[in-house]
C-alpha cells in the first residue's frame, strides 16, 4: 500500500512538469514567431509526449519489445513525412514556383458571399 | 462418403460440431481459415469473371462487345476485388490462419475472438463493395485517383471506398493478431531463428498490414468526405493537391504489393525444402531478407508517380531506393535455387507450383527493374508492360504460391489426399496459360499499347488474341483444382499425419487437427527444415 | 485443456503470457493509430508548407483560451487515469472507481468545451462547405486549415468518445460483486487514454499556436 501511495505522489510530480510545459508553450507562442515558434511548440509537445509515455504509460518499466512497438509507429510517421516532403520541398528546384501562392486557391463558385 | 480416419473420429476440428451456428460463432483459427477460404474463393470468382469479360472484349480491336464505360467499370471491379478481397487476404487469412498456430506449437492465435471479428468485418466490407458493384459499379480504376474519384466520376465511389475502408480494419486485426501470436505464443525452445520461414514471412507481412493500412483508411475517408461534402485537401479547385492523394495512397499500396508477395515467398521456402528434402540454403539471410523487404517496401512508393509531376529529385531518390528492394528479393531467388542443388526432388503438384513461382517471380522482378528506372518508366508508364509486370508478381508469383501452399497443406486442412496426376496437370496448365496470357502483354506495352482502353489499333490484334487464348487456358487451369479438391473432400483417401514427410510442428498433429491442436505443448530442440539431405 | 486453470482461456498457458499478449496487442494497436492520425497529419504538413499565411490566419480564428484549457483538462484526466490504474492494481476498488469517474468527467468536460468551439465556428460560418463565408482579408486557403482543424479534432473527439465508453466499462467491471480477479484490462484502457491525450498534446501547437512567419 505504501508503494502505491508513493507511486501516486510521484505521478503528481510528472503532472506538474506537464502543466509547466503547457504554460511555457502557451506563453512562448505569444512571444516567439515564425519557424522558431513552430519548433518550440513541437519540441514542448514532444517533451510532454515523452513524459506521458515514460511515466504514465510506464515505458520505463517495459521490456524493449514494447518500447520498440511504441517507437515504430512514430518512426513510420516520420518516414511518411520525410519522403512526402522530399517531393514538395524539391519541386521548386527545377524552375517552378517555390510555393503555390495563397491567392491561387480561389474558392469554388457559389461558396463565397 | 468414406469413413473418417480412425485417429480423428468425432474429435477433429471439422467433425466436432457440424451446425452452421457453430461455424459462424467459432473462434477456432482453423475454422476461421475455412470461412475466409470460402469468402475469398467467391471474390476470386467475381474478379476473374470481370477479367474474362475484358479479355473477351479485347479479342477485337474495335471494341464491339461493350461501351467504354462498362469496360472502365469492369477493370475497376477486377482490380478492387482482386487486390483487397483476394490477394491481400489470401495467404495470410487462409493458410496463415490455419498453419501459423500449428507451426509455432500454439493452441490458437493470441486473440481468437478478434480473429473471428476480423472475418465479419471483412465480410461487411465485401458486402458493401458487392453492393457498389451491383448498384452500377465504379469507373475510377482501383487506385481512386483524385480529383476524378472525388469530384467527377459517376458511379458508387462512396460505397466502393467504404467497402475497402471497412475491409482494411479486418487486415489490421489480422496483422495485429499475428504479430502478438508470433511474439508471445511460440512453443518452448522455438527461438526466432528456429521459426519456419513461412512464420517470418507472415510476421513481416503483418508489420506492413498494421503500419500501412491505417493510412489507406484515412485516405479513403478523406475521399469520401471530399466527394460527399465538397471539402478536402485533394481538390485543386479548393487549393488542394491531387498528388497528396497519390502519396498517401501509394504509401499503403506499394507496401501492399509486399503484403501480397511476402507470404508467397514464405510458402515457397516451405515447398522448396520439403520437396528437395534439404535444409534451406542460408536460413538466416532468408529470414532477414524477408524483414528487409518489408522495411524497404515502405521507401519506394514514389516510383508509381514518376510521371505525375512529382519533383524529379524525389523521383531520383525513389528510383534508387526501388533498386535496393531487388537485392533481398534476388538473394531469396538465389537461395531457393541453391537449396534445390543436390536435393532429392519429387515433382508433386505443390513443388510444380513453387517452380512456377520461381520462374514467374524472376521475370516479374526483373521487369520491375525496368520500371524502377526513371527514364525507362516514362516510356512504359501506363502501358501493358506495367500490367504484365505486376501480373507476373501478383498472379505468377502470389497466386502460384497460394495454390502451391494450398495443395501442400490440403491434407492437413481436410484430412484427405488429393489425386496426384490431375493436380500436376493443373499446375502445368496454369503455368502455360499464365505465360500465354501475360507474356504478349510485355510486347504490347513496349510497342505502346496503353492500359485501360478497350479500343486499340489493329496492329495489336494478334498479340491480344494470343493473350485472350492464354486467359482461356488459365481459366481451365483454375477450374481443375475446384473439381479435384471437391472430389478429394468427399471421396479422397484419408491423409496420414505427415503425407509429405515434411518437418515442422504442423505435421506432428493429426490430419485434420483437433480443436486445440496439441494435446500437450510441444518442445522444440532443433533448427527448422531438419531434412536428411546434404546440408546447405 | 485448461481444466487446472479455468481462469486462463485458450490459447494462453498462464496469466503472465496473457498479460504480455494484451500489452503487446495494445501497443501494436496504438502504432496503427499513430498512422491513422498520420494520414491527416501529413495532409496538414503539406498544406501548411503550401499555405503558411492561411494557417496563421486560421489559427487566429480558433480560441486560444479553450485550446489551452482543454489541454490542461486532458493532462489532468491522464493523472486521474494513472491513479485509477495503480489503485485497481492494488485492489483498492472504491478509490480506483472514484478516479475513473473523475477521468470520465474530465473527458466529458473536454468534449463540452470542444462542442462550444464547434458551435462558435458554426455560428461564424467558418465550417468548410457550402455555408462557409470567407472573412474579409483572409486568404481563401483558410478553408483548408479549417477543414483540417475539423478533421483532426473530430477524429480525436471520436477517440475521446470511445475512451469515455471504455472508462465507463471499467467502472462497471470494477464495481461488480464478487470482484473479478485483477487483470491488466484497466492498464490497457489507460494506455489508450494516454495515447489520445498525446495526440491532443500535438494538436494543440499545430492548430492553436500557429504564428505568422
Amino acid at each position: 500500500m505504501n508503494e502505491t501511495a508513493r507511486n501516486l505522489r510521484g505521478m503528481v510530480g510528472v503532472f506538474i512538469a506537464l502543466a509547466v510545459l503547457l504554460a511555457a508553450s502557451a506563453v512562448l507562442s505569444r512571444v516567439l514567431s515564425g519557424s522558431l515558434a513552430t519548433a518550440t511548440g513541437l519540441a514542448i509537445a514532444g517533451a510532454k509526449m515523452i513524459l506521458i509515455g515514460v511515466f504514465f504509460m510506464r515505458l520505463r518499466e517495459r521490456p524493449g519489445l514494447i518500447r520498440l512497438a511504441a517507437l515504430t509507429g512514430l518512426a513510420w510517421l516520420a518516414l511518411l513525412l520525410v519522403l512526402v516532403l522530399a517531393d514538395y520541398r524539391t519541386r521548386s528546384w527545377h524552375g517552378r514556383p517555390a510555393e503555390m501562392s495563397d491567392a491561387i486557391a480561389a474558392p469554388p463558385s457559389g461558396n463565397s458571399p | 462418403m468414406n469413413p473418417a480416419p480412425p485417429t480423428s473420429v468425432a474429435e477433429d476440428y471439422l467433425s466436432r460440431d457440424r451446425t452452421l451456428r457453430s461455424w459462424l460463432t467459432t473462434t477456432d483459427h482453423k475454422r476461421i481459415a475455412i470461412l475466409y477460404l470460402i469468402a475469398i474463393t467467391g471474390f476470386f470468382a467475381v474478379a476473374a469473371t470481370a477479367a474474362a469479360l475484358m479479355r473477351w472484349e479485347l479479342l477485337s480491336p474495335r471494341g464491339d462487345l461493350m461501351v467504354s464505360d462498362i469496360y472502365n467499370r469492369l477493370f475497376t471491379l477486377h482490380g478492387v476485388t482482386m487486390v483487397w478481397f483476394f490477394l491481400i487476404p489470401s495467404i495470410p487469412t487462409v493458410l496463415g490462419n490455419f498453419i501459423l498456430p500449428l507451426m509455432i506449437g500454439a493452441r490458437d492465435v493470441a486473440f481468437p475472438r478478434l480473429n473471428l471479428a476480423s472475418w465479419y468485418i471483412f465480410m461487411a466490407g465485401g458486402a458493401i463493395t458487392l453492393f457498389a458493384i451491383v448498384a452500377g459499379g465504379v469507373d475510377t480504376g482501383w487506385t481512386f485517383y483524385t480529383p476524378y474519384s472525388s469530384t467527377y466520376a459517376n458511379g458508387n465511389v462512396m460505397a466502393m471506398a467504404a467497402g475497402v475502408f471497412v475491409a482494411g480494419f479486418s487486415s489490421i486485426a489480422t496483422g495485429l493478431n499475428f504479430i502478438v501470436t508470433i511474439h508471445t505464443l511460440r512453443a518452448p525452445g522455438l527461438t526466432w531463428f528456429r521459426l519456419p520461414l513461412f512464420v517470418w514471412s507472415l510476421y513481416s507481412t503483418s508489420l506492413i498490414l498494421v503500419l500501412a493500412t491505417p493510412v489507406l483508411a484515412v485516405t479513403l475517408a478523406l475521399i469520401m468526405v471530399e466527394r460527399g461534402l465538397g471539402v478536402g485537401v485533394f481538390d485543386p479547385r479548393l487549393g488542394g493537391d491531387p498528388l497528396l492523394f497519390q502519396h498517401l495512397f501509394w504509401f499503403y499500396s506499394h507496401p501492399a504489393v509486399y503484403i501480397m508477395i511476402l507470404p508467397g515467398m514464405g510458402v515457397v521456402s516451405e515447398l522448396v525444402t520439403t520437396f528437395a528434402r534439404k535444409r534451406i540454403f542460408g536460413y538466416r539471410i532468408m529470414a532477414l531478407a524477408t524483414l528487409s523487404i518489408a522495411l524497404l517496401g515502405f521507401l519506394v512508393w514514389g516510383h508509381h508517380m514518376f510521371v505525375s509531376s512529382q519533383s524529379v529529385y524525389a523521383g531520383l531518390v525513389f528510383s534508387l531506393l526501388s533498386f535496393l528492394v531487388s537485392v533481398p528479393s534476388a538473394i531469396k531467388v538465389f537461395n531457393w535455387t541453391a537449396t534445390l542443388r543436390g536435393g532429392s526432388i519429387s515433382f508433386d503438384a505443390p513443388f510444380l507450383f513453387a517452380l512456377g513461382f520461381l520462374a514467374l517471380f524472376t521475370i516479374g522482378g526483373l521487369t520491375g527493374l525496368f520500371l524502377a528506372t526513371l527514364a525507362v518508366d516514362v516510356h512504359l508508364h501506363d502501358t501493358y508492360f506495367v500490367v504484365a509486370h505486376f501480373h507476373y508478381i501478383m498472379v505468377g508469383g502470389m497466386v502460384m504460391a497460394y495454390m502451391g501452399g494450398f495443395h501442400y497443406w490440403w491434407p492437413k486442412i481436410s484430412g484427405r489426399l488429393f489425386p496426384r496426376r490431375p493436380a500436376q496437370v493443373a499446375a502445368i496448365t496454369i503455368f502455360l496459360g499464365f505465360n500465354l496470357t501475360f507474356f504478349p502483354q510485355f510486347i504490347l506495352g513496349y510497342l505502346g499499347m496503353p492500359r485501360r482502353f478497350h479500343l486499340y489499333p489493329p496492329e495489336f490484334h494478334t498479340l491480344n488474341v494470343i493473350s485472350t487464348l492464354g486467359a482461356a487456358v488459365l481459366g481451365i487451369g483454375y477450374v481443375m483444382p475446384l473439381v479435384y479438391f471437391a472430389w478429394s473432400a468427399l471421396r479422397g483417401q484419408p491423409a496420414p499425419n505427415n503425407p509429405w514427410h515434411a518437418t515442422g510442428l504442423e505435421w506432428t498433429t493429426p490430419s485434420p487437427p483437433p480443436e486445440h491442436n496439441f494435446d500437450r505443448v510441444p518442445v522444440v530442440t532443433g533448427p527448422p527444415y531438419d531434412y536428411p539431405g546434404p546440408d546447405a | 485443456m485448461n481444466a487446472n486453470h479455468p481462469a486462463i482461456p485458450v490459447p494462453y498457458v498462464d496469466a503472465a503470457q496473457r498479460a504480455r499478449a494484451g500489452q503487446l496487442g495494445m501497443w501494436t494497436f496504438l502504432a496503427t493509430e499513430v498512422l491513422f492520425f498520420g494520414g491527416l497529419i501529413t495532409s496538414y504538413v503539406v498544406m501548411r508548407v503550401t499555405y503558411p499565411a492561411a494557417f496563421a490566419a486560421g489559427s487566429r480564428h480558433l480560441s486560444f483560451a479553450i485550446g489551452t484549457t482543454n489541454t490542461l483538462v486532458l493532462l489532468t484526466s491522464s493523472l486521474t487515469m494513472v491513479w485509477a490504474v495503480a489503485l485497481a492494481g492494488a485492489a483498492r476498488r472504491r478509490a480506483a472507481i472514484a478516479c475513473l469517474v473523475a477521468t470520465g468527467i474530465l473527458g466529458a468536460l473536454f468534449l463540452a468545451l470542444k462542442s462550444s468551439e464547434y458551435h462558435d465556428k458554426f455560428v461564424e460560418h467558418l465550417v468548410p462547405g457550402n455555408a462557409f463565408r470567407l472573412p474579409a482579408g483572409d486568404p481563401p486557403a483558410l478553408q483548408i486549415f479549417l477543414f483540417l482543424y475539423f478533421a483532426l479534432t473530430g477524429l480525436h473527439a471520436l477517440h475521446m468518445l470511445v475512451g469515455i465508453a471504455l472508462v465507463g466499462w471499467m467502472v462497471v467491471r470494477l464495481g461488480r460483486t464478487p470482484a473479478p480477479p485483477p487483470d491488466n484490462a484497466p492498464e490497457l484502457v489507460g494506455l489508450y487514454w494516454h495515447f489520445v491525450d498525446c495526440v491532443w498534446v500535438f494538436l494543440y501547437p499545430l492548430l492553436y499556436l500557429v504564428t505568422p512567419s
